[in-house]
């Protein structure tokens, strides 16, 4: 009898044996990492619309050469060692010729090793780690997003402008956060500006006034937060609550209509850097506020712009090795992708630079009633 | 630091302690009951947050209309989630329960971000205006709604069981369920009434919190966890204990993070109530 | 009496023939299905085989509970990573390490605990987890913090090169398989016998000169041993670690796991890791197949469902089969054997 408890094993088993081998190849498949689960899925999700709307867009406007461009999505619940197998399920199984998002900066650190070891071509949304910036780029890693430095330095520039001498900066405890704050550091004591704290927050926090504090005890003029929606809201809500008379200056992670909606009166005189100029929209961002527009009937925001752009540069290189499944051909041709210009800029790759984006894809974005305003 | 900081750090403490006190009452009266922990719990408290906030933004219900309806709908869930998922598992072993808890915890989180959105959304204050100033401290008005309702809350259950025949009840069969059925109680009509409390409990504290946390989002974990620790803190069996000890984890978790370290504020909070542990296996303010 | 005994002996013999029949499959596995998707996702079930046969051992055989395994698991990848990353030491080095440092640790946890039991066990487990989980963020220097630890070397054995996932594969089962076969033996032995004296009645074995303590002790010890030796498996697999990979949620996943596969029963384990580590390939196979149309796999695409999936699959399990699935086909057995009893003495 109890051979009926080994049956069930043996056929468990063999479920591993059952699986879909065979892959018709009449199409560009792209894998989508993404995390729509997990802490990372509230940016995940906006990622996932801006790339599912730039695959419609361009099937819509007959593909690459006529065939097909089909996205094989895969949740890596916000955990980077499921990423990891999750691409060797996309190389492997489902035969993708580029890998697309990636989702966090871990998990991105975290695929690059398998994309270089099948020479696949991985295009991320996430800014890089700090810890890798002084490294070259890697043969097949690329990315839509303005490395943190540059948005550190753009942020810096309009705190040096503003006059003020000392600052606070609070970030989120993520990768994105803590290697943003590293530069933020650097450009500050360079500048000669004081940095009077630098905190960190975690993303379920809903109270920073602990913080908030001692950022009033030690005089802070200015407080610059690097983080993503919603905390940045907290801190806001924070700020107003203690009645603190403060600049408030965002990293490009603030870029979503969120904020004004979570944060109400006291999103009221934030300034944050945004790749998206709202309000003044630049050609090259019509597309995807239109095709966002007609979907959802809402302005997209800066990370949707991020997965739109993904795809993109991807399609952009592609076409222009004459439509090559070839994924070393594509990783050359991306490698020199120069003067195209995306939502979130004008990118110039080379091969000592992955992403080519600097200072001029970001603009200065103020809420003034309710509204966004770009300052530059 | 001044005495007008340790006053706002004592301001934030006890809002959090109330909302994790909420939490831990409701971990209580499932302990009472099953003697298992309820997972679900942190889940319930973001449901409740986001059905108030649908209540309001789409049925149109003025404030204290969506509260009740709020407090009706998770009472209706509790008893849902009871029949359904722990129903069924009570006289195997209370793993099986926590297991099941586990099932509906990710269950719940995972259709809420499905059914609204991922994203947290703005749910408006009770009282609209600025912060109250009390002697160099600044209060949102929210936080006196949360301490009061809270407050109200404990009041009101501590009545329940002690004067009402049901709560009554409900002690008895937790205590020894042999002799309660010998006196004509049900002890499973007892244990969904527990769930109906802790459902109701749920819905409370997450249409109260809603406007300081927002309303959806990646809390539920979070919320249960503080919850539980706070309740264990205090002491599970005790419902005066699982309230003290989750306002004292509050204002502990707001001191550690201005004097110590952010980073470190829970592992250090959880530290020290593992000390208390040790020293008091039976939690803080447990009465024998 | 005689034919009880021969049949008792049969069948333990008989089980032990099916053990190794399986145990044959699972190494003839790669053989015949050489995906190396198919082979990855199997060398981490193996790795979390041998945490869930601890923890089934620790929870199942003793009656503790742990909500900290996954704490566990990442000090084993953390200690292995540093060890071979930073000091250049050999794998086989630092899997020992990392079991010494992991069974100290699973010692000063089991000490601190041995007072407490049932929420408050729970809550000092967790407790745990969640300090181990904030180390591995905060202490930058050394776990690399939220960037993940990278670039940790692939284990080699006589200069022979684990690279990929064919050869990991084999190393990780045959771990498994030792796993299995010592925990079998403790079970059968004399300390398995007190343990499972002690989880049904620990106050009548305290008077009969078994000391409870010491046991739990040693159990905790040894399960907390074996999820360091599966950290330091992961890590040379993965060759990249990250605080996600042993948050409390992988700690609850565990325990979801051995309940599931049915408690107190090594193959129980196996089971439960298997069937929850392959729910979400079969979700995906059922997502991406030919029967499903166009307009449904888009909405599928849209949201995610497939942990709602997974949560109605535990809980259905867990209201169908309470004692875990090595429990429900137990009672089915007996069922079956009461049946062909009855229908002996009827014949008689």
């Amino acid at each position: 009898m109890r051979t009926k408890r080994k049956i069930i094993s043996i056929v468990v088993i063999w479920v591993f044996v059952m699986g879909i081998l065979s892959v018709a190849h009449a199409e560009y498949r792209f894998g989508i990492l993404n995390a729509t689960t997990g802490a990372y899925a509230g940016l995940g999700v906006h990622k996932k619309k801006g790339i599912m709307l730039a695959i419609e867009k361009i099937n819509k406007e007959g593909g690459i050469n006529g065939e097909e461009v089909v996205g094989i999505y895969e949740d890596f619940e916000s955990d980077p060692s499921k990423a990891i197998s999750l691409a060797k399920k996309l190389i492997i199984q489902d035969k993708v010729i580029a890998i697309l998002d990636c989702g966090s900066t871990a998990a991105s650190l975290a695929v690059k090793k398998v994309t270089e070891k099948r020479k696949i071509v991985q295009v991320n949304t996430t800014p890089r780690s700090a810890l890798a910036v002084d490294e070259p780029w890697p043969a097949y890693y690329f990315q839509t997003v303005p490395d943190n430095s540059v948005d550190a330095q753009k942020i810096g520039d309009f705190v040096k402008s503003l006059g003020v001498k000392r600052v606070s900066i609070i970030h989120d405890s993520n990768q994105y956060g803590t290697s943003g704050a590293i530069f933020q550091n650097d450009y500050f004591k360079k500048a000669g500006i004081e940095v009077v704290l630098s905190d960190k927050y975690q993303k379920t926090d809903r109270d920073l006034t602990s913080i908030l504090i001692k950022a009033r005890d030690r005089k802070t003029e200015a407080v610059v937060v690097w983080g993503t929606i919603p905390t940045p809201a907290v801190i806001a809500k924070n700020i107003r609550q203690l009645g603190m008379k403060v600049h408030y200056i965002g990293s490009s992670g603030l870029g979503s209509p969120k904020l004004i909606q979570l944060a109400k009166e006291a999103a009221e005189g934030i300034v944050f850097t945004s790749a998206l100029a709202y309000g003044k929209m630049l050609p090259n961002e019509k597309p995807l506020f239109d095709a966002y527009k007609k979907k959802y009937d809402k302005f997209p925001n800066y990370f949707t712009a991020l997965g739109w752009d993904c795809v993109m540069i991807t399609v952009e290189a592609i076409k222009r090795v004459g439509g090559s499944k070839d994924t070393t051909k594509i990783r050359n041709s991306l490698e020199s992708l120069s003067e195209f210009y995306g939502v979130i800029g004008k990118y110039k790759m080379n091969p000592t630079d992955h992403n080519g984006l600097d200072t001029s894809a970001l603009h200065l974005v103020k809420i003034i009633g309710g509204k966004w305003v770009v300052l530059d | 630091m001044s005495f007008s900081n340790v006053l706002q750090i004592l301001v934030g403490g006890l809002t959090m302690g109330s909302v994790y006190a909420l939490v831990a009452l409701g971990f209580h009266i499932i302990y009472n009951g099953t003697r298992a922990i309820n997972f679900a719990q942190g889940e319930q408290v973001v449901l409740g947050g986001v059905i108030a906030l649908s209540c309001m933004s789409t049925l149109k219900l003025p404030l204290p209309l969506a509260f009740f309806l709020t407090l009706i709908i998770g009472g209706v869930i509790g008893y849902f989630y009871e029949r359904l998922a722990i129903r069924p598992n009570l006289e195997t072993s209370e793993l099986s329960i926590i297991i099941s808890s586990i099932a509906v915890a990710i269950i719940l989180q995972n259709s809420i971000a499905v059914i609204w959105e991922k994203d947290p959304m703005y749910f408006p204050p009770f009282t609209k205006g600025g912060s109250l100033e009390f002697m160099g401290a600044y209060m949102l008005r929210q936080s006196l709604w949360i301490m009061g309702i809270t407050a109200a809350s404990v009041v009101a259950l501590d009545r329940f069981f002690h004067q009402t025949l049901l709560g009554k009840a409900i002690l008895a069969s937790a205590n020894n369920s042999e002799a309660a059925r010998l006196v004509g109680i049900s002890p499973f009509r007892m244990v969904s009434c527990s769930f109906i409390l802790s459902g109701c409990l749920g819905a409370i504290a997450g249409s109260i919190v809603a406007p300081l946390t927002f309303a959806g989002g990646p809390l539920g974990t979070m919320i249960a966890i503080k919850g539980f620790a706070g309740g264990i803190l205090g002491g599970l069996s005790s419902s005066r204990g699982v309230v003290l000890g989750a306002l004292l984890l509050g204002i502990l978790e707001f001191f550690i993070a201005t004097f110590i370290s952010e980073g470190y504020r829970d592992a250090i909070a959880i530290f020290i109530l593992l000390i208390a542990l040790m020293l008091k296996p039976e939690g803080l303010f447990a009465q024998e | 009496m005689r034919g009880i005994k021969e049949l008792a002996m049969n069948r333990n013999t008989y089980s032990k023939v099916i053990d190794f029949m399986l145990f044959l499959i699972i190494f003839l596995f790669p053989l015949f299905d050489s995906n190396e998707y198919h082979l990855d996702v199997a060398v981490i079930i193996g790795i979390y085989c041998i945490i869930n046969i601890g923890l089934n051992l620790l929870l199942g055989n003793t009656g503790q509970i742990s909500i900290g395994q996954a704490a566990f698991f990442g000090i084993g990848a953390y200690c292995s990573a540093v060890l071979t990353t930073n000091l250049h030491l050999t794998f086989w080095l630092s899997i020992c390490f990392a079991a010494i440092l992991t069974a100290t640790l699973g010692i000063s946890v089991g000490l601190t605990s041995l007072k407490l039991r049932g929420h408050y066990l729970a809550m000092a487990t967790l407790g745990f987890g969640i300090i181990a989980s904030t180390v591995y963020v905060e202490w930058t220097e050394l776990t690399g913090g939220t960037s993940g630890f990278l670039n940790i070397p692939a284990p080699s054995i006589f200069g022979f090169q684990l690279d990929n996932e064919f050869k990991y594969y084999y190393l990780v089962w045959a771990f498994v398989l030792l796993v299995f076969i010592s925990t079998q033996h403790l079970i059968n032995s004399r300390i398995g016998r007190a343990l499972q004296a002690i989880h049904e009645r620990e106050i009548t074995c305290g008077a009969m000169g078994i000391n409870p303590a010491k046991y739990k002790l040693k159990i905790f010890t040894l399960s907390a041993a074996y999820a360091g030796i599966a950290g330091a498996l992961f890590a040379g697999f993965q060759n990249y670690i990250s605080p996600e990979s042993f948050s409390v949620y992988s700690s609850i996943i565990f325990l979801c796991m051995i309940v599931i596969g049915g408690l107190g029963s090594v193959w129980g384990s196996i089971i439960g890791t298997v069937i929850l580590s392959i729910f979400p390939e079969f979700i995906r196979a059922v997502a991406s197949s030919e029967f499903i149309s166009p307009q449904i796999k888009a909405i599928l695409n849209e949201h995610s469902y497939h942990l709602i999936a997974y949560g109605f699959f535990v809980l259905i399990i867990i209201v169908f089969l309470p004692e875990g699935i090595v429990g429900g086909v137990k009672r089915l057995e007996a069922k079956a054997y009461e049946w062909l009893h009855s229908k002996q003495i009827v014949i008689e």
